[in-house]
């Protein structure tokens, strides 16, 4: 096979093709990353002088990886990050407001933070929403920087299009605090489909500025949004046909069209069975492809869904055999997922989740090793 | 009509409609059914399908909140009305988010089940320390200690958990549940934790399991 460069071997695997071996994806997306303090030991365990991590993903501690940890491991992905949520403002209680409104909380030993605050917990009413103060789609801030970055990699690596987080579903929830916006969702359907609109239209607006201004460098686009848990999702398949399948279609009509790149969205948990409604609403790439989930083992996923959907993710399980496993357990974790999801293309290895602090460096590095093994076709 | 009446507080809390239930109740009373008869047959037979329906994923978390929030609304019209001899209870629970850990959705649905199960629960929040937990054994005197953590990197906060219960020497005075996304049955046993379920309905099994 003629040589090819990072940005064609993602190009071949998401058209269903088989490329000179499996790309490889560190950090393109706050799912894909590691925790800062794993960057700085894997620099220490590489004998590198580590210069200080750039954490995009504030709330996770999750880095945009350094150049590099990238070209050691032989990274085909390169993130290009909007600014999601910051400015980020300090209260005098040590918590955040973030751009939404959003208040965040460090936990205790400040390895992550979580919500704290919802902005429309108490709203009551369709009025209130009209009283909300929307962030603006059209900030520079999210762009800062980023156009320089684009072009740096523009052509050699594929580019991804990251920063318009858990766009309908998951922000919802956010703005109204989960519990509430789930029963508004069973109980206050007029007011859930309201905020569902003004979310849709708001993303609509901040996804057609952004691509129209770098899109001419994107390979990618990813979105999020989170909506299932370790065994089921969240609410009812029918449920979200209703409410939330039809705005992210709106959107991510929008996304593939104005930018001609294929989507990729981040959807944890035990998502199968809207799987096919996300294959039809235009989701080229999936992403993380939980394994431990329920219903979600490489097996079946790749005997339904393979030539329909890109696994992007699912290397190896993140909640138990990367952070214990033995190197022996690793390796064959990576291999056996390797096997199963790489024929005909449409696999990008990374691990299941980002990299968390607790992770032995020794298995970070076992887990690389092992890609390279088996990565090749 | 009692029974016809009993029946239209139970399909009102399963369907989530707070305001039917409590329709519904105070009819009842009115025509003269004991407070603690209306809370047995009516409520938490009602939350014991919802347990069954979650289960088996006939309904999902919104409609497990609503039908807890009816539970809730018709609990309210009852409890004031019964004296402590009257109030039945399947056993007490210390529940909480371990230390380190600030999620608590899935600790909150497990309260509810446990609750409408005629359980009463003492939740102690979020990133709870061992400490605390023996505290909390100490003063609410509980059958159980539930114990959530939605993170790899907060689960071995439970293992303390259990510890700090056997150094306090209490750890045989409790049964000790876990549960939450990273957790698992191989877990539990590793840490010498007394049971594990999957999803909150299944909780509400291991109590009844244990308290028989």
């Amino acid at each position: 096979m003629e040589d090819i460069n990072s940005n064609q071997r993602v190009k071949k695997t998401l058209a269903f093709g088989e490329p000179d071996r499996v790309p490889l994806d560190i950090g393109s997306i706050n799912n894909t990353s590691m925790h800062v303090q794993i960057e700085e030991k894997l620099f220490e365990y590489l004998g590198f002088s580590y210069p200080g991590g750039e954490i995009v993903s504030r709330e996770q501690q999750a880095v945009v990886p350094n150049d590099r940890i990238l070209e050691y491991f032989g990274a085909d992905t390169r993130s290009i990050y909007i600014s999601d949520m910051h400015p980020w403002t300090e209260q005098p209680d040590g918590t955040f407001i973030d751009q939404w409104g959003l208040g965040l909380r460090a936990s205790p030993d400040n390895t992550y933070f979580s919500f704290c605050s919802h902005p429309l917990a108490s709203a009551t009413s369709i009025s209130d929403l009209d009283r909300y103060q929307w962030p603006d789609p059209y900030s520079e801030n999210r762009l800062a920087g980023l156009e320089d970055r684009a072009r740096k990699y523009a052509g050699q690596y594929c580019l991804v299009l990251e920063g318009f987080r858990e766009s309908i579903f998951g922000l919802a929830s956010w703005l109204r605090g989960m519990t509430e916006f789930y029963m508004d969702l069973a109980i206050r359907p007029e007011f859930a489909h309201a905020l569902l609109d003004r979310l849709a239209d708001f993303q609509i607006e901040l996804t057609s500025f952004v691509i129209e201004r770098i899109g001419q460098y994107i390979d990618v686009v990813k979105v999020a949004d989170d909506i299932g848990t370790q065994r089921s999702l969240m609410i009812s398949p029918d449920m979200y046909r209703e409410f939330i399948k039809p705005r992210q279609a709106a959107l991510y009509k929008n996304i593939r069209e104005k930018s001609g790149c294929p989507l990729l969205l981040h959807a944890c948990g035990s998502i199968r069975a809207i799987i096919p409604d996300l294959i039809e609403i235009g989701v080229d790439a999936l992403n993380p492809i939980q394994v431990s989930a329920k219903g979600m083992d490489p097996r079946s996923l790749k005997e339904t869904f393979g030539g329909k959907i890109t696994f992007w993710g699912g290397g190896i399980d993140t909640q138990e055999v990367l952070p214990t496993g033995t190197p022996q357990q690793i390796e064959e974790e990576v291999h056996q997922n390797m096997e199963i999801f790489k024929p005909g293309g449409g696999y990008i290895f990374s691990q299941v989740h980002n990299i968390t602090h607790d992770v032995p460096v020794e298995n970070v590095v076992t887990m690389f090793e092992a890609y390279k093994k088996y990565a090749a076709y | 009509m009692k029974m016809s009446e009993i029946n239209i507080v139970k399909e009102a809390t399963i369907a989530g409609n707070m305001e039917k239930t409590v329709e519904a109740v105070e009819q009842l009373l009115a025509d003269g059914m004991a407070p603690a008869d209306i809370i047995q047959t009516g409520l938490i037979e009602a939350m014991a399908v919802v347990g069954e329906k979650f289960k088996s994923n006939e309904i999902y978390v919104p409609e497990m909140l609503i039908a807890a929030r009816a539970m809730k609304a018709g609990l309210a019209k009852l409890k004031p009305l019964m004296v402590d001899e009257e109030i039945e209870t399947l056993a007490t629970v210390v529940l909480g988010t371990v230390k380190g850990d600030l999620h608590d959705i899935g600790k909150n649905l497990v309260g509810i089940m446990m609750e409408g199960a005629g359980c009463q629960v003492i939740d102690l929040g979020v990133d709870i320390t061992p400490e605390k937990f023996v505290e909390g054994v100490k003063t609410h005197r509980p059958q159980f200690v539930g114990l959530s953590a939605l993170l790899t990197t907060t689960m071995p906060a439970m293992k303390d958990t259990i510890d700090a219960l056997s150094e306090a020497g209490l750890r045989k005075e409790v049964k000790v549940l876990i549960g939450g996304a990273p957790v698992t049955q191989k877990y539990a046993d590793e840490i010498n934790a007394d049971g594990y379920a999957d999803n909150a309905a299944e909780v509400v099994d291991r109590i009844k399991t244990m308290s028989a």
